[in-house]
């Protein structure tokens, strides 16, 4: 990864983190589904958990890539966008979002920012390669 | 609701676990690492599963906020990663978004 620019690094990273988001809303939803209906036999809820499974297995393929490339201290914070979407899909599911809930997001998502934040003396290169 | 606290800071926990396991894998290229890391993961779904049925996805997935905490502090001590001032900073409000976000409903 050493001849790739900055840049493109950057891009990378955010394409794998975006990918692994969208996988945790599909995980997200279908755990509600089987809370949801928690009185259906076992043997769904064994299928949710399995179909869950699997696409966990695919995101655990998706951060190997990550954590290949980019440490856990840098990649792994930046999943917290996964946040204002996750605060959506529990009002989809009728679960109480009230001002407090947005303002308790609200500042999840200001970590983020810091978190991504780089000053322009801070050389990607040289602090994100392992 | 005891139960679902616990099976949510099982959740948590294994969660952590997994992705440091699986960062240690990467590193050392130990083939235990990566079936403790699969091992973690799996173990993560049903407590989450019973989590989320006492708590509802936003709360609980809310709360799993504290990963990316715990991780980046867990990376730090095992894998000796740096952790800036800015980091932790973000960290800090990380914890107080979570905080406020499980603040009991106030009557507007």
């Amino acid at each position: 990864m050493t001849d790739v620019k900055p840049q493109t690094r950057t891009v990378l990273l955010l394409t794998l983190v975006i990918i692994n988001i969208i996988l945790q809303l599909i995980n997200a939803s279908l755990i509600k589904l089987a809370s949801i209906h928690q009185d259906d036999r076992l043997m769904n809820l064994m299928l949710i958990f399995m179909f869950v499974m699997i696409l966990g297995f695919v995101r655990l393929m998706v951060w190997g890539a990550i954590h290949k490339r980019f440490p856990v201290s840098t990649a792994y914070p930046i999943t917290a966008l996964f946040f204002p979407c996750l605060l959506i899909l529990a009002w989809l599911y009728g679960e109480h979002i009230s001002l407090i809930q947005i303002a308790g997001a609200s500042l999840v998502v200001a970590g983020v920012v810091i978190l991504l934040w780089r000053p322009a003396h801070e050389s990607l290169e040289k602090s994100e390669l392992l | 609701m005891t139960i679902h606290l616990i099976a949510l800071i099982v959740c948590i926990s294994t969660s952590i676990l997994a992705q440091l396991t699986f960062k240690g894998y990467y590193i050392y290229r130990k083939f235990y690492l990566l079936c403790s890391a699969i091992s973690f993961f799996i173990l993560t779904i049903p407590f989450t599963y019973l989590a989320v049925r006492g708590f509802g996805i936003g709360r609980v997935y809310v709360a799993a906020a504290l990963i990316y905490v715990l991780a980046p502090l867990g990376a730090r001590v095992i894998f000796k990663e740096s952790i800036s001032q800015r980091h932790w900073l973000a960290m800090i409000l990380i914890v107080c978004g979570v905080a406020i976000y499980n603040l009991p409903q106030i009557p507007l």
